[in-house]
């Protein structure tokens, strides 16, 4: 509300206005001398109730709760529900004074009240609902105020209200009976249904104290709410349509007085449960390094036993057999420990979720009422865990991705009714597990991102030639906004600024070993992905060899190994398959998939004479063997996910480290499957 | 009114109170109009199959099935002529201080608020709904449990 | 069940009625230092509130329903 230009309707109603308050002031000022002259209390009440019709039509809510209520005094005079006072209708004679000067006030501001307007307002209100005998017993003026509005001061300092921002509220107090449960009602059901909510507090009535032993009666209510509202009024009252008698409504405005407190720190609510001791975070870190050294260290004992053990070496040996055989055993209960102490570590360093989640609702409510939006935040996943590291890299990143939303994504209500969406908007921060990774997404219902838009602005900034563009598809084209040209200011005004800092987002998220994507549809909303590994997670690995070099094959997609006598491989079309007990399973080779050399000719049989070694995956649902020259074993292994340009690449899992320090690739062998273009691998039945 | 026409309640005549959706509660459908007792009946029976429903078409029946002492709470139409859900209300509370009592009506006008609540009743809104009716059945028979222990 | 006990945790889900007050009063006097976990709450009828408010069991969890994540939870542990 401020100064706006005059329009056709203000100017009519400052003509009408005037004459409207000198009738009812006229038949006021007449009232004092002949106060039983129903003809005058019809007068004045007409006139105030079309006064009060007018001014609904502004945005002018300190005048119209005056007239609002002027005119429930009148209608009580004029119906017979209450006798006339001479009291009462001084406070309407200051009442329409007051309307009168704000008449004036909008004539010389063209349509602005002043700024102690709500509280002028409030006083009136005040004084006048006195006569409606709305505030309980007395018409004693001013006694009874101070008292009344304590609670509602003290609710107002209590959350750390801005005063600038909320001139006038509606204060209400609801303090059921004892019985109210017994008649099916349900308090909290009905302060849900109040409109315009801007602090509550629920609070027991009489003595606060916790009866852990007493007999607690659940169904006696003592229950006292305690509401403010920036809705009027009548709204705030209409969901206690049924309990008058137990409500108590007041239009009030914070005193000058009142300095707007720090708002108070975010309620603590305890997630952590049981006996729990503080670490410092610093030697868990080191925890899980000496723990991954173990790992690697173990395997490199593996491998020992492994040489000790092979072909070549067991002859040699004679009477050691015994001590190898033994020193196996031992790797093996080692290979158990370490496992179980990896585990047990990683799990010490993932933490939940939840406390990074539970502070955006508040930080959404702020951005959204700060740009005069309405959005709800719901949280989904809040039982997900994650590698600490992760965690404490997410923050800004999804502060960023909400802030984009609120300011960019979710239009103004009007906009939004326009195109028939309900007004209050929803973002939707979702969490979840899947396999070894985190994915987080961030999806509204705003206005969405128009890849034309996109297009246009990626062209215009000279991001890709015009043909390279046109030729992108839509889903692609939304990636564009991650390029460091979107980033800037100019950018911002043509996509509205959607594109701002993604690129600086998308590289955070990067360090954290993820990737972020986006979908949206123009006119529904969008979706921002975050997909973040869970870090350091001990996966359990088949290791081969091919043409000499190792790969290592995650025991989780395998299904079975075997052996092929080569004259059991038959060749069909372009590949070859063979028959697995009552199934024909296409054979490929790992290192026809890899691109390395050697292909189907024969490699080379380290041996058992023609045999082939096959590892049997599934792909897309069914079965595939992929051969190798050799299995060398199994190892647990700590698998460091790609990063950099390698990440992108389909077929390559991660990274680990091997017992004699060289790097082994661990390889997705679906996707290397899924990358073969063409029908090769299809299999006749 | 006439408060020796109002019987005792027999306490003896209750069976099975244990639990929520006790059998052996019975409900007074009070209406004027036939097709607005089925309403209500079918509303009732679909939240509580196991309750028994017994029907007035106006107040002085209504008494007359109190007199035979079965009636453990009671939705009554506000606007019936002669004397209307309210009235009957009120002269049911003085003899039944604790009986669960809704008054349905489509309209409610403030002073017609204030006598229900001076009278302990609750509103339920015309037409009848399984959902209009679900709170005050639900606090019923939490008022049942409580008052027969 | 919409009063569920499990181990120390006392889970509230979905809309939990006036009846339920009776139950999660009885849990908790039976627990030692009890804990309510209200993720899964979509509502809470005032009869279950005010339960909480004399109890003042630890909270833990955000409510599924935002009216009782936002207004009412923060501040029957705050306060």
């Amino acid at each position: 509300m401020g100064a706006a230009p005059m329009d056709e309707l203000l100017e009519q109603f400052l003509v009408e206005g005037p004459e409207q308050v000198q009738q009812a002031s006229d038949a006021l000022l007449a009232l004092e001398d002949t106060p039983d002259d129903a003809g005058l209390i019809d007068q004045a009440f007409r006139a105030i109730h079309t006064l009060k019709g007018s001014v609904g039509l502004f945005d002018l809510p300190a005048m119209g709760q005056v007239l609002h209520v002027a005119e429930d005094l009148l209608g009580a005079w004029r119906d017979g529900r209450l006798p006339l006072s001479r009291p009462g209708v001084d406070a309407l004679i200051s009442a329409t004074a007051q309307t009168e000067r704000w008449l004036g006030a909008l004539a010389a501001t063209s349509g602005a009240l002043p700024a102690d307007a709500g509280e002028a307002a409030a006083h009136l209100v005040g004084r006048l609902r006195r006569f409606l005998g709305d505030d309980g017993p007395a018409a004693s003026v001013g006694t009874t105020l101070p008292a009344d509005t304590a609670w509602i001061e003290d609710l107002f300092r209590t959350r750390g209200l801005d005063p600038a921002r909320h001139p006038t509220l509606t204060a209400l107090r609801y303090a059921p009976d004892p019985g109210c449960y017994f008649r099916g009602e349900d308090p909290i059901a009905l302060v849900r249904r109040v409109p315009g909510l801007v602090a509550l507090r629920i609070g027991r009535a009489g003595d606060a104290v916790a009866p852990p032993d007493d007999v607690y009666d659940p169904y006696a209510c003592d229950l006292v709410v305690e509401i403010l509202s920036n809705a009027a009024p009548d709204a705030v009252r209409a969901p206690f349509r049924f309990m008058p008698d137990q409500i108590q409504v007041v239009a009030w405005s914070p005193p000058p007085a009142v300095l707007a407190a720090v708002a108070p720190p975010a309620p603590m609510i305890a997630d952590t449960v049981g006996r729990t001791l503080r670490v410092d975070s610093g030697r868990i870190d080191a925890l899980a390094e000496l723990v991954d050294e173990l790992v690697v260290t173990k395997n490199a004992l593996s491998d020992l036993v492994a040489q000790m053990t092979g072909p070549a070496v067991g002859a040699a040996t004679g009477g050691g057999e015994a001590a190898v055989r033994s020193l196996g055993d031992r790797q093996a209960a080692l290979d158990r420990l370490v496992g179980r102490l990896h585990r047990t570590v990683m799990g010490i360093r993932l933490v939940p979720l939840l406390p990074l989640l539970r502070r955006f609702p508040r930080m959404v409510r702020e951005m959204a009422t700060a740009l005069g939006k309405e959005v709800d935040l719901a949280v989904e996943g809040q039982d997900v865990q994650v590698d600490k590291g992760v965690v404490e890299g997410l923050f800004e990143p999804l502060t960023h991705l909400l802030r984009n939303a609120v300011d960019h994504g979710i239009e103004l209500a009007t906009e939004r009714t326009a195109q028939g969406k309900p007004v209050r908007s929803r973002i939707v921060l979702r969490a979840r597990r899947e396999d070894d990774q985190v994915v987080i997404e961030v999806t509204d219902d705003g206005r969405g991102m128009d890849p034309a838009r996109i297009r246009r602005a990626a062209a215009e900034r000279g991001l890709m030639p015009a043909r390279a563009l046109d030729a992108l598809p839509d889903d692609q084209v939304l990636d564009l906004v991650f390029r460091p040209g979107f980033s800037t200011a100019a950018a911002v005004t043509d996509l509205s600024g959607r594109g701002v800092g993604m690129d600086a987002m998308r590289a955070a998220v990067g360090r954290l070993g993820g990737s972020v994507g986006i979908d949206s549809t123009p006119g529904q909303g969008t979706t921002v992905r975050l997909v973040l590994p869970l870090n350091l997670v001990l996966a359990r690995v088949m290791v081969v060899s091919v043409n000499g070099e190792r790969y290592g094959i995650p025991m989780d997609g395998i299904v079975e190994t075997t052996r092929v006598a080569g004259d059991h491989i038959r060749p069909i079309r372009a590949g070859r398959a063979f028959v697995l007990r009552d199934a024909v399973l296409p054979l490929l080779a790992l290192a026809d998939l890899l691109g390395l050399q050697s292909g189907t000719a024969a490699p080379s049989m380290p041996e058992g004479g023609d045999a082939r070694r096959a590892v049997v995956v599934r792909v897309g649902g069914e079965r595939v063997a992929v051969e190798v020259d050799a299995f060398i074993g199994r190892r647990d292994v700590v698998l460091r996910p790609m990063t950099g340009l390698l990440r992108a690449m389909p077929g390559l899992l991660g990274t680990t480290l091997l017992g004699d320090g060289q790097v082994l690739m661990v390889l997705d062998v679906p996707g290397l499957i899924d990358a073969i273009p063409g029908p090769s691998r299809e299999a006749e039945s | 009114m006439e408060p020796d026409d109002l019987p005792e309640k027999t306490i003896g005549g209750l069976d099975d109170l244990g639990g929520m959706g006790q059998m052996g509660t019975t409900v007074l459908i009070v209406d004027d109009s036939k097709l607005a007792r089925i309403v209500v009946a079918k509303a009732i029976a679909a939240l509580q199959p196991g309750w028994a429903r017994v029907e007035a078409s106006n107040a002085d029946e209504a008494l007359a099935v109190l007199r035979d002492g079965k009636v453990d709470l009671a939705i009554l139409d506000f606007n019936m002529p002669g004397r209307n859900g309210l009235e009957l209300a009120e002269q049911m509370r003085h003899r039944y201080p604790d009986m669960p009592i809704a008054l349905a009506t489509a309209n409610v006008q403030d002073e017609v608020i204030a006598r229900a609540r001076a009278a302990n009743t609750t509103f339920v809104s015309k037409p009848i709904t399984e959902e209009g009716i679900r709170d005050f059945l639900t606090g019923a028979a939490l008022k049942l449990r409580a008052v027969h222990g | 069940m919409t009063v569920v006990v499990e181990n120390d945790f006392i889970r509230l889900e979905g809309a939990c009625a006036a009846e339920d007050a009776e139950t999660l009063v009885s849990a908790l006097q039976g627990a030692a230092d009890p804990i309510v976990d209200v993720s899964r709450c979509l509502h809470l009828h005032g009869a279950v509130v005010q339960v909480l408010l004399a109890f003042r069991p630890s909270v833990r969890g955000m409510a599924e329903d935002i009216f009782l994540r936002d207004w009412v939870i923060p501040h029957l542990v705050a306060d």
